[in-house]
């Protein structure tokens, strides 16, 4: 660094979010194989390694890793049914595939020297988007212009009803937007935490051992809100498929 | 390197610096569908198969289970009934065998009655035999006597 006084408590807790390309130098074109790619990829091999591989003697009595793979593809399965019904199981693979990639992306951003893809809003903004526009034109589809009752809530008086359309609606098209800086947000947060106290634990010599304590609690707290907040953008998923399934209440 | 350090420092947040957003899209659309394609072709039709499979054989092992347990309670149902019929002809057994030691007993008691009153008749003949012997005893001994006493009462 040209700032060479201050580089030694130098902590640039953003610079592991930075995308930069891994077999080419200079410009970022659309095509270039990232670490961010790179990271994509490996999720996508643990996928593999994990539901493909994992399952393929197909056990009655499962081992460890056929479990593992059950217990997850279960849970979403009984998650998808428990939330948007029977007819929710036809998007299955879908919300299947979401739920793996960011479960995923989310684990492995806790290893070190690995890169959160989940961290980033360009990607959770692209997951959430696609959620919210299939699941708008999914709802007009199957339900017709009866899919704006999802706005008109008629259980309420109806002196309040065109009040809670003008909520209904601000709050419908914000779901996107929510929907993905929570994941994103919680990532990010997560990594900068870590990593601003590895940057003390850096600095302070013998005094490292408070902060690389920190640095322990928060990673226990990390794996725990990676796992949650895989849950929880698939769990919304859910439930913005039933409104689309069952707009009437 | 260094310029693109600079860069990114100005902007302070990777995830704001758009330029790359067309990049993270198109890997995101290549993974998100790979991911897909992996789990719609070779997990959902492996992981059903072992799911139903799994299903179907615990169904059919409790199938199987409540067949055995309906063969055992019919077991049971005729193992009583041979009980009952059992006790039952051990009671007639016991009954009969009570009734015909009761004749027997009535029986034999009659007879020895009967023996009884005969010997007491006989005894009875013997004591008048005896007695008659006895008074036909004194008659004589009283005739013998009766002029001895006469001769003692009246000398000469």
């Amino acid at each position: 660094m040209a700032t060479g006084s201050e580089s030694s408590f130098d902590i640039r807790p953003m610079d592991q979010f930075i995308i930069s390309p891994l077999f080419s130098e200079g410009d970022l074109n659309w095509y270039t194989f990232t670490n961010q790619s790179l990271w994509m990829l490996i999720a996508l091999l643990g996928i593999i390694g994990l539901f493909v591989f994992g399952i393929r003697k197909g056990d009655v009595v499962p081992g460890r890793i056929q479990s593992i793979a059950e217990v997850v593809y279960v849970f979403v399965h009984k998650m998808v049914v428990d939330i948007a019904g029977q007819e929710g199981l036809k998007y299955f693979p879908y919300i299947f595939s979401l739920f793996l990639l960011i479960l995923f992306g989310n684990v492995l951003g806790l290893l070190p020297y690995s890169f959160t893809f989940t961290s980033h809003i360009a990607v959770t903004g692209i997951l959430a988007l696609l959620v919210f526009v299939s699941v708008t034109v999914l709802g007009f589809i199957r339900n017709g212009v009866r899919f704006l009752s999802l706005f008109w809530i008629s259980s309420a008086p109806l002196a309040l009803r065109p009040v809670l359309l003008v909520i209904e609606v601000i709050s419908y098209f914000v779901r996107p937007v929510s929907h993905s800086i929570r994941l994103a947000g919680n990532m990010m947060a997560g990594h900068a935490v870590i990593k601003v106290f590895a940057g003390f634990a850096g600095v302070m010599g013998l005094g490292a051992i408070a902060p690389i304590f920190a640095i322990v609690a928060v990673y226990g707290l990390e794996m725990l809100v990676v796992v949650i907040q895989a849950y929880v953008f698939t769990i919304l998923t859910c439930v913005y498929l039933n409104d689309a399934l069952h707009p009437g209440h | 390197m260094a310029s693109g350090v600079e860069k990114e420092a100005t902007v302070g947040m990777p995830q704001l610096d758009f330029s790359n957003f067309d990049n993270q899209a198109f890997w995101l659309a290549v993974f998100l569908v790979a991911v897909f394609i992996v789990v719609r072709i070779l997990v959902m039709p492996r992981m059903e198969a072992t799911l139903t499979n799994r299903r179907k054989i615990i169904e059919e092992d409790i199938q199987e289970a409540e067949e055995f347990r309906d063969k055992a309670l019919e077991i049971e149902k005729n193992l009583n009934l041979e009980l009952d019929s059992a006790r039952e002809k051990a009671n007639e057994i016991l009954r009969s065998t009570k009734d015909q030691i009761k004749d027997n007993t009535m029986e034999a008691l009659s007879d020895i009655n009967e023996k009884i009153d005969e010997m007491v008749q006989e005894s009875n003949n013997n004591i008048d035999d005896i007695k008659k012997k006895a008074s036909k005893d004194i008659k004589d001994l009283s005739k013998k006597l009766a002029p001895e006493i006469v001769k003692v009462i009246l000398p000469a």
